[in-house]
């Protein structure tokens, strides 16, 4: 008797033990996309700012506006000179010759970061000018640069505000390019810094990384499975959503089903929920611009481009954010935004445009062909483990990235 | 020492935890997915499916064994590896590369890996004119193969059909004694040798994690159900079980989830993730 409810006892025991060791889970159907964590919010307007201007005050006196310029967000600020595009009277304009167009009056150029939709042209680049017959001058997002004039009535007043307000001390001195360099042909209206400025070497990691990204994708991270890639990647997914973290630091989040099918979807709605979702996850670097909107498939490809210093980060593979957006939200978004957060040395004895041009033109382009005609020729960072300064010699092919320390050239 | 009076004590003692624990048990078996509530439940879904369009016809398991991931990778991490186990002697062979997969021919013996992990063998040397073969030979024939190949594979399952005189024999690969779902191991056999085959595996790693209950059996039943009237209008569900799910990937390695997998009369398979009752996958 004694013996029997001493293993009854025993039995019951392991049940109630087993019984309360594995409590019962239910999670939630979808863990929806957690609440933004640190992120700047940014309306997606903010991103089709120019991403910079040249002043022109005389035949001599040009000065350059970099993007993080408070004039050039000011200059844009309250739509005046969306309204001077939009009210270009189509049929008023003409065709100009590059040779032809001058930038002797006072005026500025604004260089978009995304080509401006204007009657089914992309223009890179506008040009307004005052003197005794203001007007606008388009520079053409095609190759080979087509320019276009239009008469304007009178001085825009932004413009105008810019050039009675201006102070050459707070911008760098810029000067025209000639328009050829050896056997390679340069486009007019480029325009590069005559003098020296602190270039800062930065080092950093990437902004959003390892358990914080995935925080940002997922709410609960113990329903997720991982697959380690040969590569050393490795994909956090639920099964439906996916998180590469590739080893060096940038993420790629993929969802291929979507959430829920919109009933339209066009280019601003394609920026918008691009937007969002990047607010949501990571956040806008401080200075980002876009660069594209493309349709792609059934839906669009945003590249986001972002700055530091006023300067762009260039890098292998596009853009640091890109998205896919279809009509079931963003399907994929890769991110590698590197904090420029150590200054590694400070830069002051670097090369000169020509040296980076004269370097370009002896390369090749992307393509594996000669360099023949430079586009734009800008100070700009590549992300090579760190942010470099660098010369970036833009071409119809691609963009020939010189470092400008080494001299070391990258093709992107 | 009175032993009447200390064993009277005892029984007394044990009599009142064994009343107390019985309690226990029985308050365990009622508030958390006890089997009671549990057939209430599986009884309800099974209700509501019928409103729907979606009749189960099999018997539902009424415990979901609470599971942790698995980590697996692939069976191979070289293709001349996977060679070298199955055709004994690479040297000799033809190799050609297509995309991940690699096809060796040697003799009359053709294979390929695709990813380490999905191996394909065809012996055409061996031909008809062998006389049929029982399923237990077909069955033993084919774990020879393996073990022969040194393919170390846990398989429960084995099914044999027939093709003239041809015995097919499919099985999957297990974790423990659950299946792997997304596992597959296809055989023709002839006159007891393996003419042609075909594994879709994985070299078990172990637990990863820790174990965490699953939806209920009844929740599973329901996403399943909707996924079919979505898919199919209406339909019968005539099996749910409850295993592992893997995709084979390109990769050095990675976890499998629980998951309950349920099938339907029209041959549709659903896959639900056993942690979350998502879709994982249909076909």
């Amino acid at each position: 008797m004694l013996l029997l409810l001493v293993l009854i006892s025993l039995g019951l025991s392991s049940v109630v033990w087993m019984g309360s060791s594995f409590p019962l889970i239910r999670p939630e159907r979808a863990q929806g996309l957690s609440a933004p964590g640190n992120h700047r919010e940014t309306d997606w307007r903010e991103l089709l700012v120019p991403r910079s201007a040249t002043v022109h005050l005389s035949s001599r006196d040009h000065f350059l506006l970099r993007c993080n310029d408070p004039q050039l967000a000011h200059l844009w600020s309250g739509g005046s000179l969306i309204e001077v595009l939009s009210a270009l009277k189509a049929g008023a304009q003409q065709d100009v010759k590059p040779e032809a167009v001058q930038f002797d009056s006072p005026g500025v150029t604004i260089e978009f970061a995304m080509p401006w939709q204007y009657g089914g042209m992309e223009v890179e680049s506008l040009t307004i000018a005052g003197g005794k017959n203001p007007n606008a001058i388009l520079k053409m997002a095609e190759e080979p640069g087509r320019w276009v004039r239009f008469p304007l009535k009178s001085l825009p007043v932004p413009v105008d505000t810019l050039l009675r307000e201006f102070d050459p001390k707070t911008a760098a001195r810029a000067v025209e390019l000639p328009t050829s360099y050896g056997q390679a042909a340069l486009e007019k209206g480029i325009f590069v810094p005559v003098e020296d400025v602190e270039f800062i070497h930065y080092a950093g990691d990437y902004d959003l990384q390892g358990n914080e990204a995935l925080a940002t994708f997922f709410m609960d991270s113990a329903m997720l499975r991982r697959v380690m890639e040969r590569d050393g990647a490795v994909i956090f997914t639920d099964g439906q959503r996916g998180l590469r973290l590739y080893p060096s630091g940038e993420i790629e989040f993929t969802w291929p089903q979507g959430e829920e099918t919109q009933a339209s979807l066009d280019r601003q709605k394609a920026l918008e929920e691009a937007g969002k979702f990047v607010s949501q996850h990571g956040g806008f670097p401080v200075e980002s611009r876009v660069k594209s909107v493309r349709e792609a498939g059934e839906g669009y490809h945003v590249e986001i481009d972002y700055f530091v210093d006023g300067y762009p980060v260039l890098r292998r593979g596009g853009s640091a954010i890109q998205l896919d957006v279809d009509r079931s939200g963003v399907k994929r978004y890769f991110r590698g935004v590197r904090k420029a957060s150590r200054v590694v040395d400070t830069l002051q004895d670097e090369l000169s445009w020509k040296d980076a041009l004269a370097i370009a033109v002896r390369s090749q382009a992307p393509d594996g062909k000669a360099v023949t005609v430079v586009r734009r020729i800008y100070r700009c960072y590549i992300d090579e483990g760190s942010l470099r300064p660098a010369w970036a010699v833009e071409t119809y092919r691609g963009i020939i990235v010189v470092d400008s320390v080494s001299g070391q050239v990258t093709l992107l | 020492m009175n032993w009447t009076k200390a064993r009277t004590t005892l029984i007394i003692a044990f009599l009142c935890l064994d009343i107390f624990l019985g309690i226990r048990v029985w308050g365990i078996l009622q508030t958390s997915p006890g089997s009671q509530s549990r057939l209430v439940e599986v009884k309800q879904a099974k209700e509501q499916l019928a409103q729907i369009g979606v009749q189960v016809l099999c018997e539902v398991p009424l415990q979901a064994v609470p599971s942790s991931l698995v980590m697996v990778k692939p069976l191979f991490r070289e293709p001349e590896a996977a060679a070298r186990a199955l055709l004994g002697e690479v040297a000799g062979a033809s190799v050609v590369n297509l995309g991940s997969a690699t096809v060796y021919k040697k003799g009359s013996i053709t294979m390929s890996v695709d990813k380490g992990s999905i191996l394909e063998y065809l012996d055409r040397s061996i031909g008809g004119g062998l006389g049929d073969t029982k399923d237990d030979t077909a069955v033993a024939a084919v774990k020879q193969f393996m073990s022969d190949k040194g393919l170390t594979v846990s398989t429960s399952n084995f099914h044999v059909s027939r093709q003239g005189e041809l015995a097919i024999v499919n099985a999957e690969q297990t974790v423990g004694r659950m299946p792997l779902f997304g596992t597959c191991i296809y055989a023709e056999v002839l006159g007891g040798k393996v003419r042609r085959f075909k594994l879709q595996g994985l070299d078990v790693q172990g637990a990863s994690g820790y174990r965490k209950a699953l939806v209920p059996v009844s929740e599973a039943l329901q996403r399943a159900g909707r996924e079919i009237v979505r898919m199919e209008g209406k339909g019968e569900i005539v099996s749910i079980e409850q295993g592992y799910f893997t995709e084979i990937y390109d990769a050095s390695q990675w976890e499998v989830v629980p998951a309950w997998r349920v099938k339907a009369s029209s041959g549709l398979e659903l896959i639900l993730n056993g942690y979350t009752g998502e879709l994982e996958s249909a076909k």
